[in-house]
């Protein structure tokens, strides 16, 4: 009773804190600073499907961007040519991102993990060409005349309803299960489970916010590009979870954002970026494969080095 | 047809040229204990992968209660009553000792996507109710004061107790257990085969054991069945076992007590 | 008709690059259950390193029969350093960790190599002539010199791969090694030296095939690894991965495909056939056309 009631309560504030930065604090706000903030919370929104995908139930997706290029052009052509309006546009965004990663998800994840990672990755290309190739989708010149109302409002809502409906996902018998399809899947197989079932379901879900993450993109400068949605981004959103800590949601989140501000304060470098990236995944793997955070959520982290403040020094005593 | 709750048909699987069993009858009625022993690479193993639908037998038929589970995929059959513990423990690394259990029990919770990411009452009656049985559970395998500790924190002997504890988590009807003590020193085991004889009582499950101890496997053992090389080189009650040459000539060479195959 | 057998003929002549290179896949994979995702960058590096040579030694002004084989060999020979190079740097700390670890840093020594190309190499660079070309039209099909040497390479190479696989002491350990890497240890046969090898071979095979197709296609580029050697991954697949005689196979079949699609249907999907063969191949033969399907040891 409590603990549900509890959950809608914190939503209800971070919804007001949200919209309360929009209405008060946005207006007087460098707008060159929002911007990056937006960025950064479009990003948030894919790397937490991601980070259910790929850390806590260990399926290497190579095609996180094929599905944020799926919800995007869904949300554009809803309104171009149905006349949806944006919110409307995101939501059908995020459910055809849902179809295709059943699409992709059905046939793939019946088998070992590697041809995911494949398949995925195939996916990734194969939505770029098709989308450069087709007219009505605007082909490479990207399409045009979208409504712009991507603000940090709206994109911060959809993340704040994101990072719930994904926490309360993992906290549940269904998080339990997807945990422990990464640990041991024959065991979880053992225990009558479907896990066939339990990781389409959970990459249906990262590709649902995956969607809505790029239907906000689509409303964002009221142009899309098919060149945004290209693989190096889905290798990115890779880095970003690795980094942060396969099995953790608030690590990868805390790496994406910053890994999606450093480009716009290290200009300079921006040519080297992919090669630090690959570099660093690389040392990361051999010399902490766990990530930043490993398995744990900041919280867990922040109570630990809480208690042991008053636990050092009665020690030291 | 009567009582049987498994039953082996002339059972038997080749792995490209080697026939790892063979021509295997086997007849589990229900609620008895039932050893199988053997040395190592006789294809005990292989038989409980059989059985839950690991492997695919290349010869005859496996019946549960009557029904084939033939080509049935192992998920199913778990489902239809059938748990099991691996000799190489598998247990779910990053998660606690309770969850393990949970997730055990899955099957038995009525909780959807739509319960657990809007909180419904009855996600959280279901969790309550799980969070209870577990704990029981639990505690009747001596692991209740743990339960919140990672899984791979455990010493090697409670994790067989949890994978133990996790199988009856799914209610089975047929419980396989593989090796249980292996690893564990004679007091510990003769411990576990006690706990494991009171679970066969209350639980009402009828349990198929692969043991290497051989006291403990007389001493707990209605009826017992003896591979070699993937056949079936005897069967009867410990006393008929213990005094079969066959038996004998099988293990000789091969200590009895040997640890884990 | 005629443009059956010119489709044909290109097809194979595609197909044969994607066999070769498929073969390192699958061998590597066959030993250590690793997608090797950096096999296209070796691959890619194979063409610069050949640059590189043809124009040091001049070959790329003078081109004859003899310097090319000089500059293959040579790009042969760096792309079996820099495979086993990547095999003792990034792979073999993690040989006791989890397969999505292994995966991750193969992704990561992929994009490094096509990244380090870029900054190095630039989008593009010309490809010289490493032989004098000439081609031919024999009833209404153009045939190149450069097909009949794709061909008389890639035959070469499948006789001497299978004569290693089948007849030498290091093919019967690598057979050993790839059924069952703890057995082959048992029997005293060193693993990682083995895997060491099959990296070694895996990329002479993906140097050779980037030479021919430098040769043929004149320009070579850093991500030219990327699709090409995705698609010869697929080939593998379709084949069967682990099984030789099963990447030769699917990588004509590949190639065949690919050809005959753009050529009758559009060229627009050519990019899409190999991934719908894939996802086919996964849903109704999961072992692939050569494969054989071994249940999981549990
Ligand atoms: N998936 C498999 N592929 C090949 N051989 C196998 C497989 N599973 C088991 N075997 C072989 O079958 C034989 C019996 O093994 P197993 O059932 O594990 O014996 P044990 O009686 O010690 O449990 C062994 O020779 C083993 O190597
Ligand atoms: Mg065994």
């Amino acid at each position: 009773m409590r603990q549900g009631a509890l959950a809608y309560g914190i939503l209800a504030l971070l919804l007001a804190a949200v919209w309360g930065i929009e209405l008060f604090l946005v207006p007087w706000t460098d707008p060159y600073l929002t911007d990056i903030v937006i960025r950064v919370g479009i990003n948030l929104l894919a790397v937490m499907g991601l980070a259910l995908v790929l850390g806590f139930t260990g399926q290497f997706s190579l095609g996180h961007a094929g599905f944020m290029a799926v919800g995007a052009y869904a949300a554009a052509a809803s309104t171009l040519y149905a006349g949806v309006p944006p919110v409307g546009g995101i939501v059908v965004g995020g459910l055809v991102a849902a179809l295709a990663g059943f699409g992709v998800g059905l046939p793939t994840l019946r088998l070992s993990g590697d041809y995911l990672a494949v398949v995925t990755l195939g996916f990734n290309g194969i939505i770029i060409v098709l989308i450069q190739n087709s007219p009505a989708l605007g082909g490479a010149q990207g399409l045009t005349g979208l409504p712009v109302a991507t603000t940090f409002g709206l994109t911060f809502t959809c993340v704040v309803l994101g990072g719930l409906f994904i926490r309360n996902l993992l906290v549940s018998p269904l998080g339990r299960v997807f945990e422990a399809v990464r640990d041991n899947e024959i065991a979880t197989r053992s225990l009558g489970i479907d896990t066939t079932r339990a990781k389409v379901l959970a990459f249906v879900v990262g590709a649902f916010w995956a969607g809505v993450s790029g239907a906000l993109i689509a409303y964002y400068r009221s142009s899309i590009f098919p060149s945004q949605f290209q693989f190096d981004r889905s290798i990115e959103q890779v880095a970003m979870v690795v980094l942060g800590g396969t099995g953790s949601l608030s690590g990868p989140l805390i790496a994406a954002t910053i890994l999606s501000a450093l480009p716009e304060v290290l200009r300079p470098v921006a040519q080297y970026r992919m090669v630090i990236y690959s570099i660093v995944l690389i040392a990361m793997m051999i010399l902490r494969p766990t990530g930043l955070l490993g398995n744990h959520e900041l919280s867990d982290v922040l109570k630990r080095l809480w208690q042991k403040r008053p636990g050092a020094r009665s020690t030291a005593a | 047809m009567s009582e049987a709750l498994l039953e082996l048909r002339k059972t038997g699987i080749r792995f490209g040229g080697l026939r790892a069993v063979s021509d295997l009858d086997l007849v589990l009625p229900v609620g008895v204990l039932h050893g199988l022993i053997g040395p190592n690479g006789a294809g005990k193993t292989t038989v409980f992968n059989l059985v839950t639908g690991i492997y695919e037998p290349t010869e005859g038929d496996i019946l549960l209660a009557g029904r084939s589970l033939k080509g049935v995929a192992p998920a199913k059959v778990a489902a239809a009553g059938i748990g099991r513990t691996f000799q190489n423990i598998r247990l779910f690394a990053g998660l606690s000792v309770i969850e393990n259990v949970k997730v055990g029990m899955h099957r038995h919770l009525e909780s959807t996507l739509l319960d657990a990411v809007l909180r419904t009452p009855r996600y959280r009656r279901v969790e309550v109710e799980a969070e209870e049985q577990c704990r029981t559970l639990l505690e009747t395998f001596g692991l209740l004061a743990l339960a919140e500790q990672p899984a791979d924190s455990l010493a090697y002997g409670l994790r067989r107790r949890l994978e133990i504890a996790r199988a009856l988590a799914t209610k089975p009807r047929l419980l396989l257990l593989d090796e249980p003590a292996a690893g564990m020193n004679p007091s510990e085991a003769d411990d576990l085969m006690h706990l494991i004889r009171w679970v066969r009582d209350t639980f009402e499950v009828t349990i198929l054991l692969i043991e290497h101890h051989m006291p403990v496997v007389m001493g707990i053992c209605e009826r017992i069945t003896v591979l070699d090389h993937g056949a079936l080189i005897a069967e009867g009650s410990p006393d008929e076992i213990r005094r079969d040459p066959k038996v004998i000539e099988a293990y000789l060479g091969a200590d009895v007590h040997a640890g884990p195959a | 008709m005629t443009l059956l057998l010119q489709q044909l003929l290109n097809g194979f002549s595609l197909g044969a690059i994607y066999a070769l290179i498929a073969l390192g896949y699958t061998m590597v994979y066959g030993t250590l259950q690793l997608i090797n995702f950096a096999h296209g960058e070796v691959y890619m590096m194979g063409a610069f390193a050949a640059l590189y040579l043809a124009k040091v030694s001049g070959v790329a002004d003078n081109p004859t029969i003899p310097g090319a084989i000089v500059v293959m060999l040579g790009a042969m020979a760096f792309c079996a350093v820099l495979g086993m190079t990547i095999e003792r740097v990034a792979y073999r700390p993690l040989r006791n960790s989890s397969r999505l670890n292994m995966l991750i840093t193969a992704i990561g020594v992929s994009l490094l190599l096509q990244n380090l190309g870029l900054l190095m190499f630039g989008a593009l660079q010309d490809f010289p002539s490493l032989l004098p070309e000439a081609r031919w039209t024999v009833s209404g099909v153009m045939v190149r010199s450069n097909d009949l040497v794709i061909f008389g390479v890639t035959a070469t190479l499948m006789v001497v791969l299978t004569w290693i696989v089948e007849r030498t002491q290091l093919g019967r350990a690598m057979r050993a090694v790839s059924h069952s890497r703890d057995a082959a240890a048992l029997m005293g046969i060193p693993a990682d030296r083995i895997v060491v090898a099959t990296f070694a071979i895996g990329s002479v095979l993906a140097g050779a095939a980037a030479v021919l197709v430098a040769m043929d296609k004149h320009t070579i580029r850093p991500d030219m690894g990327m699709t090409f050697g995705l698609k010869a991954f697929v080939a593998a697949v379709l084949g069967g991965i682990g099984s030789v005689p099963g990447a030769v196979a699917g990588g004509l079949l590949l190639g065949l495909a690919e050809t005959l699609v753009s050529g009758y249907v559009s060229s627009t999907f050519r990019d899409a056939i190999a991934f719908l063969l894939l996802i086919l191949i996964l849903l109704y033969k999961p072992s692939g056309l050569f494969g054989k399907h071994v249940p999981e040891k549990v």
